[in-house]
């Protein structure tokens, strides 16, 4: 019935906009505003892109003129994205909608099955998984991460029923170093029956989670217990114990080694008086607080650097006792590779950053430090893709500070009788599929291997050498387990609103810098619920074998647009194509297919076929005539 | 027909104003004028604020937010910014006629407000013939736009203004038609009379004849989904293509003129003009004329441009017929119920209104495939 | 006193309005001319009190007739131009001198009557009473419709296609 067309169609839209007058304006201010841009600009082509649709007929429901007709073929089981980002492969999907329908400790059983610190992942991953979120096109990504810590904190153990160590197999295994990449590989050989025996040069276990992340990212108390649990499936841990030669401990009898000892080492800057009093390095000086050891901080500190670890050490001086904490970076905020959130917790802090300044010299003086720096331009684009830093000649100052904190990167510390070959920034050398080194049961991996790295990388490293190890010691190298229970009647998302990332309560200002308190307090479980049910269920994808819109009828005004949740159809702006499909599609005009040898010399008309894109909506062009001509038979005296 | 007083009518309501107030013919009538020239001025500049920052919200924009707080001086630095651009007036125009077209097109949107009831008594001149006086000023404004068109000298200009005359021709038909039907249950053309005749606002009582009219109004106004004399995609700006400066500003000031008084017209013929409970009738006035507002950039907002052929096919095939069979009814209601049982008569129109729209969508075909290029 | 110099503003511009319309060459112009005459003309039958007529007036001669006769005029080519004189206008000449001695004849002729009843008020009652009331002009005005249904119809016959 027409009604229906256009009435209901009209009464739709002036929902649609009404709604708008309650919700925040989608603004594309950069970068102190998030980025996000209305899909639903106005073009003359509509463009559906097969890889993002599930075939939800979402589109279709939301048309007022009803011309989309789509045809779905069964039910196609894909990885999802984020899992394919997320380098140890956690199913994310699958624990989102657990935590959607309540069952928090079913999800932590379902990233049980790939990581065995999921709590510390919950605090501080780096999330490569939000990056790829199909969510972010439509609004904003999901937080996975404060997921993973919902879940973890709401946990009731119920990983452990499905949980199984396999019997012993006798061979043993030595890891140096306790790292995320160390236990991750202890935990699952462990597991796999070998006995395993972990080295830890400093009095407590835990490596870069221990000494590297402060305490109000992530508290002791947490990493603890999940070390805890790697202890019980049979993995003994050795503290205090620095390991200088691998050649004894094979000596010792075992049988494969792995090298996981991390990046301890600062770089150094390499400027005149680095080696003053007061001038500390960040690796050393996070390390020393973390262990609890005596440091103390004047109250006007600088810090080099743009990476995490130089966000770390600025706000860790703050809660020290810092009065005045300036970061020195050598290019912009855009540039910087801490992770934003971090950046901008730590301005709220009261953290002043100066971009496009390098210090030069530091001179000590009277106690304190004159930091002579010299100020910088963004040159052309380098290696690593960012914009190359260069000095401008004669615009040097000098800033006066109480401590300097050099935090310019980290890498890793080689005993000289390992014996293994060094390739770039003093890494070890391996294998990138298996982790094995040149040298018959030795493997290394995590930051010892790929340079400073995420904790998650290190997890899926470690993952990656336990394989190795178990073939190598004569097993099958199967480390995965099914630790969740089935889901049951998992559907496809239908619809979806416009809604945004929770605002995750953290402790206020005061209470932050007094303390060494754990900032951000995670979500309730109404928020979780929440959050978790913005998941698009990427992993659900129907398949699509026929997507037809009637462009006859298409007023495109891009309700289907705005209404997709996976954000597969998006509206073009390319207007002579569109004029040249029209004109084809609509008016036979056999002109605009001229063959190229009927075209004049020098006027090279492009062939409608060969201008479209592959995804856009070019039907048949024989049947869409046919429905055309069939139109024009029907049409009333007046001609509409 | 005289409608019973029911429980809808205001409670107490003031004294009308007499004629002559405040006291003199001539003070009368300096007074009025004053009052319409700082009426108009400053609802325009609060129609463009509100609907900027209005349309923008709607659709999920902030709108302008940086000329004074929330951005409220915006329609200030625009008419400052207008006023300074140069003035040009294309090489081979007619230069006489291109300057008097935005006056000629002005002035009746303007003189519309001569008949309009602030309050009771509260206007101009309460003429009898109003509301067929302000239907016989606004077809002036065609001929404004038209000498724009034409004298612009320019493909463009020349088509918009075209558009605009078929279509306000179109229109006209329909609106006059509806508002017969408003005329028929009031028993006047007065305007004060009108309002004073509704008791029930007359929305509930020709919720067709509101329907109608607010399409057509809109036409005649040019407010999307109808602005085809302007429609950028296709005619560059229409007829004011070739204008800037004060001459544009005064363009501009016209199309808000023009909604203002369709908004006024409605509040007046529809929603009972400045009756209504507790609050000053003037304020009561103010409010449903922003209401009718919000409706129309809401409808802007939501619904996209029509085409040219869809315009035309809509007014003669959709909206003059249901114009005709809404006259019709509401003769033979008034003819068969001289005193009326109105809420008896609300739920039949209101009936009759969802019968009629649902079946006539039915009937009606806004032609589909077929593009001319 | 005031309605004289209206009456005397409103006749000299509808005059020279008129005039303009046959004497400028810009067709354009003319038409606008035109508008001008109209308005002129709905000013005067105001001061005659006959408020109804100059709103129906300005409806229908400003707001339609006109405009459109302008779009007429935009189908045509060489508007600036004008029209040229051609061999019809010495004929044309004489049956304009004709028609306007004998409308002069007419209105020399009229024993117009002058009323001291001051005009009704309102107007559109009795005009209504007149026009469709029992012995009022009720058979003109159906006669009229009739004609212009026919006049409608008659152009779709003529434009129609076939």
């Amino acid at each position: 019935m027409k009604f229906e067309r256009y009435g209901i169609g009209i009464a739709k839209g002036m929902a649609v906009t009404f709604r708008h007058l309650f919700r925040k304006p989608v603004t594309t201010q950069y970068p102190e505003e998030r980025l996000t841009v209305s899909r639903r600009t106005r073009g003359n082509e509509l463009i559906w892109d097969k890889e993002r649709c599930s075939g939800c007929t979402t589109c279709a429901q939301s048309c007022p003129q009803g011309t989309i007709e789509i045809v779905t073929s069964g039910n196609g089981a894909v990885t999802a994205p984020c899992s394919q980002a997320c380098p140890a492969g956690v199913n994310i999907p699958r624990y989102a909608r657990f935590i959607a329908d309540g069952k928090p400790a079913e999800a932590v059983a379902v990233i049980r099955e790939k990581i065995p610190f999921p709590s510390v992942c919950g605090h501080v991953c780096v999330h490569p998984c939000e990056a790829k979120c199909q969510r972010a096109q439509l609004d904003e990504a999901i937080d996975i991460r404060v997921l993973k810590r919902f879940a973890t904190e709401h946990d009731t153990g119920l990983w452990k029923v499905n949980s199984k160590v396999a019997p012993a197999t006798g061979k043993r295994v030595a890891i140096i170093g306790s790292g995320p990449a160390g236990l991750t590989a202890a935990y699952y050989l462990a597991k796999l029956g070998h006995s395993v025996t972990v080295f830890e040069a400093l009095p407590e276990p835990g490596g870069m989670m221990r000494v590297g992340i402060p305490d109000y990212r992530l508290s002791k108390d947490i990493l603890r217990a999940e070390i805890e649990e790697i202890k019980d499936v049979g993995v003994e841990i050795k503290t205090n114990t620095r390991v200088d030669s691998i050649d004894r401990l094979l000596e010792q009898g075992y049988n494969a080694i792995f090298l996981a000892i991390g990046a301890h080492q600062g770089i150094r800057m390499g400027i005149e008086g680095e080696d003053s009093p007061g001038v500390m390095e960040c690796v050393s000086f996070l390390r020393d607080v973390s262990l609890g050891r005596e440091v103390k901080v004047g109250s006007r500190v600088a810090v080099i650097g743009g990476g995490n670890a130089a966000i770390d050490s600025a706000r860790t001086a703050l809660r020290l006792g810092a009065k005045e904490v300036t970061i020195l970076y050598r290019r912009t905020q855009v540039e910087m590779p801490a992770n934003p959130e971090e950046v901008e917790a730590a301005l709220a802090e009261g953290v002043k950053i100066y971009f496009l300044a390098a210090p030069s010299r530091i001179i000590s003086q009277d106690g304190e430090l004159q930091l002579e720096c010299i100020r910088m331009q963004l040159g052309a684009i380098d290696a690593s893709g960012r914009r190359r830093p260069e000095p401008i000649k004669g615009s040097e100052f000098t800033m006066s500070f109480d401590n300097v904190i050099a935090a310019i990167g980290q890498r890793p510390e080689i005993p000289d009788k390992f014996g293994l070959p060094i390739g770039r920034g003093n890494t070890i050398q391996a294998d990138p599929d298996t982790l094995a080194t040149d040298r018959e049961g030795i493997f290394a991996g995590g930051d010892v291997v790929t340079g400073p790295a995420s904790v998650i990388e290190a997890i899926a490293d470690g993952r990656q050498v336990a394989i190795s190890i178990d073939k190598y010691l004569g097993g099958e190298g199967i480390i995965e387990e099914t630790l969740a229970p089935p889901e049951a009647g998992a559907t496809p998302l239908k619809k979806t609103r416009e809604g945004w990332r929770p605002q995750i309560s953290t402790l206020s200002l005061s209470q932050r810098l007094s303390s060494f308190a754990e900032v951000e307090l995670g979500l309730s479980e109404e928020m979780a619920v929440k959050e978790a049910k913005r998941c698009l269920k990427c992993d659900l994808a129907y398949g699509v074998d026929k997507f037809e819109v009637d462009i006859g009828y298409c007023i495109f005004c891009g309700l289907c647009v705005e209404a997709c949740p996976r954000n597969a159809l998006f509206m073009g702006y390319d207007y002579e194509r569109a004029r040249y499909r029209r004109g084809e599609l609509v008016m036979a005009k056999e002109d605009l297919l001229l063959s190229d040898e009927k075209q004049p010399s020098g006027y090279a008309r492009p062939k409608v076929e060969a201008a479209l894109p592959q995804q856009t909506l070019l039907l048949d062009r024989a049947e869409y005539l046919d429905k055309v001509k069939k139109r024009w038979d029907l049409r009333l005296p007046f001609g509409l | 027909m005289t409608i019973v007083e029911t429980s809808l009518g205001p409670g107490g309501r003031l004294a009308a104003l007499p004629p002559d107030w405040p006291g003199g013919y001539w003070w009368h009538w300096l007074v009025f004028v004053v009052i319409i020239l700082i009426f108009v001025v400053v609802m325009v500049m609060a129609f463009i604020y509100m609907e900027r920052r209005g349309l923008g919200r709607l659709q999920a924009r902030l709108g302008p937010n940086r000329a004074g707080p929330l951005g409220i001086l915006q329609p200030v630095a625009d008419a400052i910014k207008v006023l300074l651009k140069e003035d040009i007036i294309p090489a081979k125009g007619d230069k006489l006629v291109h300057w008097l077209a935005p006056v000629v097109a002005f002035v009746p949107a303007l003189m519309i407000f001569a008949v309009i009831p602030f309050q009771d008594g509260a206007l101009l001149v309460d003429l009898n013939i109003g509301i067929l006086y302000i239907v016989a000023i606004s077809s002036v404004a065609t001929v404004g736009v038209f000498m724009a068109g034409w004298a612009s000298n320019n493909k463009f200009s020349l088509l918009g203004a075209m558009r605009d005359v078929a279509q306000v021709v179109s229109y006209e038909i329909p609106l006059v038609l509806s508002i017969a039907g408003v005329v028929l249950v009031a028993g006047s053309l007065s305007m004060n009379e009108i309002v004073e005749a509704q008791s029930v606002p007359f929305i509930l009582l020709q919720p067709l004849g509101f329907l109608i009219f607010f399409m057509a109004a809109c036409a005649e106004v040019n407010r999307t989904p109808f602005d085809l004399l302007e429609a950028e995609s296709e005619i560059v700006a229409g007829f004011h293509t070739e204008y800037s400066g004060m001459k544009f500003a005064l363009f501009y000031l016209v199309e808000y003129t023009e909604v203002l008084a369709l908004s006024a017209i409605i509040t007046t013929l529809f929603l009972s003009g400045w009756r209504g409970p507790l609050l000053p009738p003037f304020l009561w006035f103010l409010i449903k004329v922003v209401a009718v507002f919000f409706l129309i950039f809401w409808v802007r907002s939501t619904i996209p441009r029509l085409r040219i052929d869809q315009v035309m096919a809509f007014a003669w095939k959709c909206l003059l017929p249901l114009a005709l069979i809404n006259l019709f009814i509401t003769g033979l209601e008034i003819v068969a119920l001289p005193e009326g049982l109105p809420w008896f008569l609300i739920l039949v129109n209101i009936a009759i209104m969802v019968v009629l729209v649902v079946l006539w969508s039915g009937f009606f075909k806004l032609g589909g495939g077929r593009v001319e290029v | 006193m005031g309605l004289e110099i209206a009456f005397w503003a409103l006749a000299i511009v509808g005059v020279v309005a008129a005039l303009a319309v046959v004497l400028l060459r810009d067709v354009f112009r003319a038409a606008l001319s035109l508008v001008l005459c109209f308005l002129a003309v709905a000013g005067i039958y105001v001061t005659l009190s006959a408020d109804f007529l100059a709103a129906v007036q300005v409806l229908v001669y400003v707001g339609a007739i006109s405009v459109l006769i302008i779009l007429a005029i935009m189908l045509t080519r060489e508007v600036q131009r004008g029209s040229p004189s051609n061999r019809l206008r010495l004929p044309a000449f004489v049956v304009a001198i004709l028609f306007f001695g004998a409308v002069v004849f007419a209105m020399v002729n009229t024993p117009w009557q002058v009323v001291d009843v001051p005009p009704l008020e309102p107007t559109t009652s009795a005009l209504a009473f007149k026009l469709f009331g029992e012995g009022g002009f009720i058979l003109p005005v159906e006669i009229a419709p009739v004609l212009l249904l026919a006049a409608i119809l008659g152009a779709i016959v003529l434009v129609r296609e076939k």
